[in-house]
């Protein structure tokens, strides 16, 4: 597993538009998808059309999206799914399963073509509560290091192990897990230290 | 005096006892070289310097910072004075951003936003990081996170510096411009390390720490130099007094 920081697309229109512009206008694609009616599926034409532009205004690349937006489907499913108890079930889940979706995609293109720093600012100057604002921040710069902690003690684990098995598998990566809890624990007091030696309160 | 110590003693919540009457003084500018064994109790004696531990006040201060006695109501002050280097960057660079995170301390000092604009672009100079404002912190290389790390404490201005293993994991090329930045800072600095090239070259002064007391303080050339002193304590007569002399 790599990370990988959002602003590794080429540079774009979309890119280079200010964060607040695009959080504006990805707001207001949201919200026409979510006022669609569920029954009639041709209405779904505009916002396939609306998206399919954003993403390809963005540069990025079609493979790239789809693998991002199949990563965040089973959620799309399952909230689709609740809907197949109404007489208009099969329809009324599907025109769902394609409004998540395109909504999600707005959100991916939106996340991906502004960098972290910029939606971090737009989320102070939208006055969010400071303890949420540094957890967001902290989230943020922790997931690198974890996912960096993951691949090495992964690895760590693979150069000794000789044998194949889902068991097996299991049974390690169960072990990585238990000591990545461990050790984030650990990191967590010594960065709370750290934040306190710099005067944090 | 820039800090005195004095009976220091310290239990971990789990019974170990870390620091068992730690005993000495720093005089002002003076550099002095902390050194020890692994678990000799270094990083703990660091953390009490700046007031990070005990977590809760002892019956009797037993550090001193320019003679204000270190407890938990004066706590804001002393983080203030002294300023402490974290062993791994990856705790202290907590802020998504290279300017955010020298800018931390500042800010939490109540200066405005021009002032602390100001403060962090001269400690990026300091540190040579110019321009690295708008960096990630994941970006960054072992030398490059390692002085942002500095020039967020140097942004406190901090009258004295505490360096936990300032050039662990650093390659030779970081490692000697970190030893030239440290050298060039007018602070009074501690150093705790393995690295005693580092410590001949830039400290005056050496206390060797074993087993949570303080067991010899000298001169830095008389204290490595002394090669059964250095073994008996798990380290080791450093190479840069071995070949000081022609053969």
């Amino acid at each position: 597993m790599r990370l990988q920081a959002s602003f590794h697309l080429p540079p774009s229109i979309i890119s280079r538009l200010q964060a607040s512009v695009k959080a504006a206008g990805a707001l207001v694609i949201l919200l026409g998808i979510a006022s669609l009616p569920l029954g009639v599926p041709l209405l779904l034409i505009v916002p396939v059309v609306v998206t399919s532009a954003a993403a390809l205004l963005s540069r990025f690349p079609p493979v790239t999206l789809l693998r991002r937006l199949l990563m965040l489907e089973p959620f799309a499913v399952a909230a689709s799914a609740l809907v197949l108890f109404r007489p208009d079930g099969w329809t009324a889940f599907w025109t769902l399963l394609v409004k998540s979706s395109l909504s999600l995609t707005i959100v991916i293109i939106f996340s991906a073509t502004t960098p972290f720093g910029d939606i971090f600012m737009l989320l102070r100057r939208l006055k969010l509560p400071g303890i949420l604002l540094t957890t967001i921040a902290l989230l943020y710069r922790y997931l690198f290091v974890l996912a960096d902690q993951v691949e090495r003690m992964r690895r760590a684990r693979a150069g000794r192990t000789f044998a194949k098995g889902r068991r097996l598998a299991w049974f390690l990566n169960s072990g990585v897990i238990g000591h990545l809890a461990v050790r984030s624990v650990e990191r967590a007091e010594r960065v709370y230290a750290a934040m306190r030696a710099r005067g944090w309160e | 005096m820039a800090l005195q110590v004095r009976d220091l003693r310290y239990c971990y919540p789990d019974g170990k006892e870390a620091l068992k009457g730690v005993t000495f003084a720093v005089e002002d500018g003076e550099c002095v070289g902390l050194v020890g064994p692994n678990g000799a109790g270094k990083s703990t004696l660091l953390l009490h310097l700046n007031g990070l531990l005990p977590e809760t006040d002892a019956p009797s201060p037993a550090v001193w910072v320019r003679g204000i006695p270190v407890s938990r109501d004066r706590a804001r002050e002393i983080h203030r004075r002294v300023g402490l280097l974290f062993q791994d960057p990856d705790d202290q660079l907590f802020c998504p951003t290279v300017f955010e995170d020298v800018a931390f301390g500042p800010s939490q000092l109540g200066l405005g936003e021009q002032e602390v604009k100001t403060l962090v672009e001269s400690s990026l100079r300091t540190v040579g990081l110019e321009g690295f404002e708008h960096r990630m912190p994941h970006h960054l290389s072992g030398g490059e996170k390692r002085r942002v790390c500095l020039a967020g404490v140097l942004a406190c201005r901090p009258e004295i510096l505490v360096l936990d293993e300032p050039t662990s994991d650093l390659d030779p090329r970081a490692k000697r411009e970190l030893k030239a930045l440290l050298g060039g800072l007018p602070a009074t600095r501690i150093i705790a390390t393995h690295d005693l090239e580092l410590v001949v070259e830039l400290c005056s002064r050496v206390i060797l720490i074993d087993e949570g007391r303080v067991v010899a303080e000298g001169s830095a050339g008389a204290l490595l130099g002394d090669e059964t002193l250095m073994l008996a304590h798990g380290l080791e007569k450093p190479h840069i007094l071995r070949h000081r002399h022609p053969h």
